[in-house]
């Protein structure tokens, strides 16, 4: 018992320290460039910024340097990629990094920031982008705009919110004043895709370089600027088609932006605690639900903001109990509120089917992190004994009433029958 | 029928249609060998009645009425409770039957082999039986 004790205070010891130390420890971060198109000089406010503002642990690697390898020992060696465009192929010395191994990264939670120019699309990055869905124009391919240009190219494009912001994208809320250069993307139906900035009506992409007969790689709005992925693992993932946005003379608000969205310095929900009890206070494990009990659901919410975990304030949280399909579906509202936590919560009958139900709730907006929290209970049918008998339910009386009278009538018509037996011959003899 | 008597409905038929077609003399024909075969079993009926199937027959009446206030009941007010409502109105056709079977038994025990006594005997424990059941199946 006591070692039992002791032990669960050992894990729980280990839990808070290790939660602890990986917000004392700084996210490790690469940010890989290839200096043939970037010269890193020019981005030293970006650097600082991630250095000192958002509190990583920066190195900077060229995309072929031999010191550069994303995973260690089978684990993520940085919890953060940044990935200036690069003429090579692949990454990494000898080409190592491929788009595979990006994936391979991304879906063990690792965060990457990509972008990529007209100059260069390495392979890598591209095919890491194709497998979420997310196709950047290849290389020479530029954006061109005839109407919001600002230089004689028309390459240089003035950016607006009605012509180029995404509504309610969650991550920016303006594009005003953003003059944008580079390269557009196809983008799939995902909805794991949280497209931030499209391309407006006038514009197109095409190849600077080659014939003007080739086809344009995007035309009008179904070209994307700026889009943003999210794995069911919550890590996140940015693909940025204008590298000008990081350095020092354009880094601003929108470039910040992007950056704390994608290391996961914004946006992050978490819930931490689910319950449910009977209305009464007692537990499953007291007293198992049983069809048409009242039970209250409650789930504990937390938003974190870059430094600290706060409350949340969603108004469109939902709760669903579902056998194969969902019987309820119930809109969570609040109901608590402490300084570091909202808890929302719902009460309800089970319906009156037995079963082995699932309790969930499912959060998914764009721009926030994913929260799913299922749970599967099964809920018993009313015991032989539990059902109410006949005579408290009224209407049963005309029954219970009738059988009564029958029974009743029918032993007076015995005696009486019994009674009047001096009857019989005159029934004979009339027959 | 050998005896056809004229009925008041028969006469009533007459001037209605004035030029009977074969069809409807044949129509008047019916209604006509039917009341006379109703009035002929009514009349055997209370000929043959002793108290006893007087009392058998009163009974009878008296279930069907209870079956039917309850069967009303049940379409007006709804089936919640329903082993209910069929337990008590399993024992007016249950009870209506074994005494329907009493009566025949009565009126024919020569046919059946078996005394009057007997044939109560076996009632009064068919129906114990039948209401054993209804009271357990009532909940």
């Amino acid at each position: 018992m006591l070692l039992n004790q002791l032990s669960s205070l050992f894990v729980f010891l280990l839990v808070t320290l290790s939660t602890a130390l990986k917000s004392i420890v700084p996210p490790k971060t690469a940010l890989i460039y290839d200096s043939k198109i970037t010269n890193i000089e020019e981005y030293t406010k970006l650097l600082t910024y991630l250095k000192d503002e958002l509190n990583l642990k920066l190195s900077t690697y060229e995309y072929n340097s031999e010191d550069l390898s994303i995973f260690k020992n089978g684990e993520l060696n940085y919890q953060n990629l940044i990935i200036f465009p690069t003429k090579a192929r692949n990454l990494g010395a000898k080409g190592s990094i491929k788009g595979l191994d990006l994936v391979e990264f991304f879906n063990k939670g690792g965060d990457v920031f990509a972008i990529t120019s007209p100059q260069g699309v390495s392979e890598s990055v591209r095919n890491f982008y194709n497998q979420l869905g997310i196709y950047p124009s290849p290389k020479n391919h530029e954006l061109v705009d005839h109407f919001n240009g600002l230089e004689e190219t028309d390459k240089l494009i003035k950016l607006s919110a009605e012509n180029n912001l995404v509504l309610q994208n969650n991550i920016i809320e303006s594009v005003e004043g953003i003059e944008f250069q580079g390269s557009s993307s196809l983008i799939s139906n995902n909805p794991q895709i949280f497209p931030i900035v499209q391309a407006s009506t006038t514009s197109y992409t095409k190849n600077s370089q080659g014939d003007d007969d080739s086809r344009p790689w995007t035309v009008g709005k179904e070209g994307y600027l700026t889009v943003g992925f999210q794995g069911l693992n919550n890590a996140r993932s940015l693909w940025l088609g204008d590298i000008s946005q990081l350095n020092d003379s354009k880094l601003g608000s929108f470039g910040e932006n992007l950056l704390k969205w994608t290391f996961q310095f914004k946006n992050i929900l978490k819930s931490i605690d689910v319950s449910h009890n009977h209305i009464s206070g007692e537990s499953y494990e007291d007293r198992q639900y049983k069809v048409k009990d009242e039970i209250e659901y409650k789930i504990t919410l937390q938003e974190y903001d870059g430094q600290v975990w706060k409350p949340t304030s969603i108004d469109d949280l939902q709760f669903e109990i579902k056998l194969i399909d969902p019987y309820y579906r119930l809109n969570l509202s609040e109901i608590s509120s402490s300084a570091f936590s909202t808890t929302y919560g719902v009460k309800f009958a089970i319906p009156d089917r037995h079963g082995v139900y699932t309790l969930q709730t499912i959060y998914k907006r764009p721009g926030y992190s994913f929260i799913e929290e299922a749970e599967v209970l099964s809920i018993r049918h009313l015991a032989n004994d539990e059902y109410p008998r006949s005579w408290e339910i009224t209407n049963s009386w005309v029954y219970l009433t009738s059988s009564i009278v029958v029974f009743t009538a029918w032993f007076a018509f015995v005696i009486i029958f019994i009674y009047i037996k001096d009857d019989k011959s005159n029934a004979k003899k009339n027959k | 029928m050998a005896i056809v008597k004229r009925t008041p409905a028969a006469e009533n038929s007459a001037p209605v249609v004035p030029s009977s077609t074969p069809s409807s003399k044949s129509k008047s024909n019916v209604v006509a060998d039917f009341q006379s075969s109703l009035e002929t079993t009514i009349n055997s009926y209370f000929k043959t009645l002793t108290p006893r199937l007087k009392l058998i027959d009163l009974f009878l009446a008296f279930l069907v009425t209870v079956a039917l206030i309850q069967f009303i009941f049940v379409i007006v007010v709804g089936n919640f409770p329903f082993n209910a409502f069929l337990a008590g109105f399993i024992s007016t056709v249950g009870q209506f039957v074994l005494t329907v079977s009493l009566r025949l038994q009565s009126v024919n025990h020569k046919e059946f082999g078996i005394s009057p006594e007997r044939a109560l005997g076996d009632y009064v424990f068919a129906s114990l039986i039948l209401h054993f059941i209804i009271y357990h199946f009532i909940n």
